[in-house]
């Protein structure tokens, strides 16, 4: 029995209009998915979002409502899932994502068989769900059915610690692949990051197929400057760091854009933070100790171009300033347009 | 009244006997504590904490017992502390200490009639500059807190600052930085055990993170102190270790002890320096650089000292 064998955790905050869509999608007639336990972790919403979920779970018994006495950020919400896996199989999702189930039965097979890691959408790569790509692609967290035997109290103090780095869910990624485990995917999309009628501008979601601004909406005053200048390629970089294995690591760092190449990834690196993020230290630290000996080599000589270009380096900071405060900008006034 | 205003929130993990002296302590006949409301937030136990737990849940109906389902580590169960508070104040306490409740008169005085955002109840020393009080508050049950700190940033830096040892640090950061009421009381209510085991957990385990593996309280102390105001930042970095050198000398020792313990490793180095002041991160790179000189020449000897570092807590 299905039923038995995988749950469904939910994350939420302040979205009602997206909740809706994706409650009716998942509690639909038609979708295989209806009868499962479906727990919601809700972050403390203000917009009417608990009234909602507390008149459906009275309704549907098989659905749980979860309430957090405050706001903890959505980071701390995502390590709180692992936390609270109780089935042998569990399935992540988000609030604002469409759904397509007609290959959930390969899905199905795929639990029977004893996968570790069942991969559930293919967008960001295009595909393509072998090794380097795979850690790219499994940012985006409804992108994978995860096993709770492999959440063991280290991958748990991982998650925990890797809160700051934007995503948390990509320790228990590492476990399966330092310890080598089965995985498996879907021919088609079970979940799409975007629907039909959604924008391209409200794509504000915290994965690596998005713009890779420092994530502005989460930006706030108070916030140590550690986390107020590290973007989310950052973040992949950090949270590269917990695969073991030194060869496999150099791959991910790499694979964070596929196609284009290493230094040139690098010097949109050191671009970012110098206009971004004020020339922030740490940034540099961080990838520094991911990186391999001719990553590091590479790494040196892109930043000391980036001194020794003289003073046009300066012209094109000035010019590339400005256009950051004019998509910032923008990126702020189009906060209201959620669908 | 004090019930309707703190309340007091407890966290174990597999340490019955001293858990059992605690509770002693906390609902003897004297104590002014016992009718509080106190919450346990139990990390998944194995050695029978639990059922301990429950039986006196059911005796005590001020006792909730809350059982994690998985073990999510020490720092997470603070945070998940200030996540589950609701009454106006907040005591954290830990386990393996001890209480000496005579004038206790005084908290309540305090919390009562003069509302302050934060109330240090362990010192531990008086007419204390900045940064040795912010030293000495890093012991975590020596503070009570008020709910008013916490709002969504703070939760926010708590949360961001789990791997860096102390998440309880924002909202007291918090409190520094608006200048709001600080009471601190001239004698020490709760007083440490000096034999906990607590920092060494993460150097046995196999398989951490390297970053948490490797990163080491002062270097998470200056992380933290990130979040202060740079006037009174430059005072706290000054003497971020408990002695009497200057910052050139503590900077040394910091290196010393970042190359015995943590491998030499380079981020301990730079990710306290943007938080300085420019004379501060000169005398950081001449201290490096000093060190380094050092190394090279007395390298047999910091091999020794390596070596029997990781036979006492690493596993080889």
């Amino acid at each position: 029995m299905l039923k038995e064998q995988l749950e469904i955790i939910l994350i939420t905050y302040n979205r009602k209009a997206c909740l809706e869509k994706t409650l009716n999608a998942v509690l639909a007639e038609s979708s295989p998915v209806k009868d499962l336990q479906i727990t919601v972790l809700d972050n403390a919403s203000t917009d009417g979002t608990s009234e909602y979920l507390q008149n459906i779970s009275a309704q549907k018994p098989n659905l749980k409502h979860i309430r957090n006495n405050k706001n903890i950020g959505p980071n701390a919400n995502i390590a709180k899932i692992f936390e609270i896996a109780s089935k042998p199989y569990f399935w992540p999702l988000c609030d604002d994502d469409a759904y397509d189930f007609s290959s959930f039965g390969e899905a199905e097979q795929a639990i029977k068989d004893g996968a570790d890691l069942i991969i559930v959408n293919t967008e960001l790569t295009k595909g393509d769900y072998s090794f380097p790509n795979m850690y790219r692609l499994l940012t985006f967290l409804p992108a994978a059915i995860y096993k709770t035997a492999n959440i063991t109290p280290t991958t748990l103090i991982n998650i925990n610690n890797n809160i700051p780095n934007w995503f948390p869910h990509l320790a228990a990624v590492a476990h399966v692949i330092n310890n080598g485990g089965k995985i498996s995917a879907v021919s088609s999309d079970i979940v799409k990051r975007k629907g039909e009628n959604d924008k391209p501008e409200s794509n504000k979601k915290q994965d690596l197929g998005s713009i890779t601004l420092p994530s502005i909406n989460m930006i706030m005053p108070g916030m140590p400057p550690s986390q107020k200048y590290k973007f989310l390629e950052a973040g992949y970089y950090k949270s590269c760091e917990l695969i073991e294995n030194p060869s496999k690591r150099a791959q991910a760092v790499e694979a964070c854009r596929p196609g284009v190449p290493f230094w040139r990834q690098i010097a949109g690196f050191i671009t970012w933070n110098n206009v971004g993020c004020n020339n922030y230290l740490n940034n540099y630290a961080d990838l520094k100790s991911v990186l391999n000996r001719k990553q590091k080599f590479i790494f040196n000589l892109m930043y000391f171009r980036s001194y020794f270009s003289g003073i046009s380096y300066y012209l094109r900071r000035k010019k590339k300033q400005k256009e950051y405060d004019c998509l910032r900008h923008k990126f702020l006034s189009n906060e209201g347009k959620d669908a | 009244m004090l019930k309707n205003t703190l309340e007091i929130i407890l966290i174990t993990y597999n340490r019955k006997p001293n858990l059992e002296k605690t509770f002693k302590r906390l609902l003897a006949e004297d104590s002014p504590v016992k009718d509080l409301q106190i919450t346990v937030l139990d990390n998944c136990s194995t050695d029978g904490t639990s059922e301990y737990l429950s039986d006196l849940s059911k005796k005590y109906k001020n006792i909730n017992h809350i059982r994690h389902n998985r073990n999510i580590g020490g720092n997470a169960n603070i945070a998940r502390a200030f996540e589950i508070a609701t009454k106006p104040y907040l005591w954290i306490l830990a386990d393996d200490d001890d209480f000496d409740f005579t004038d206790f008169n005084q908290v309540q005085e305090a919390l009562l009639n003069e509302n302050p955002a934060l109330l240090i109840v362990a010192p531990r020393g008086q007419n204390l500059t900045l940064p040795e009080l912010l030293r000495n508050i890093t012991f975590l049950p020596s503070v009570i807190f008020s709910s008013a700190l916490l709002t969504e940033e703070t939760m926010l830096n708590i949360h961001i600052n789990i791997p860096n040892w102390y998440p309880h640090l924002p909202p007291i950061i918090k409190a520094f930085n608006e200048e709001g009421k600080i009471i601190t009381l001239k004698k020490d209510f709760v007083l440490i055990n000096p034999k906990s085991d607590s920092y060494n957990i993460f150097k046995k385990l196999r398989g951490v993170f390297p970053e948490a593996k490797n990163l080491f309280t002062h270097a998470a102390y200056l992380n933290t102190i990130s979040l202060l105001k740079p006037s009174l930042r430059k005072d706290a970095a000054e003497n971020f270790q408990a002695c009497k050198y200057g910052f050139f000398k503590q900077a040394f020792y910091y290196f010393k002890q970042n190359a015995v313990e943590n491998e030499n490793c380079l981020r301990n180095v730079i990710s306290p320096m943007p938080y300085f002041t420019f004379s501060q991160k000169l005398r950081w790179c001449l201290a490096y650089f000093v060190f380094c000189a050092d190394y090279i020449i007395r390298y047999r000897r910091f091999k020794k000292k390596i070596n029997s570092y990781k036979q006492k807590y690493k596993q080889i």
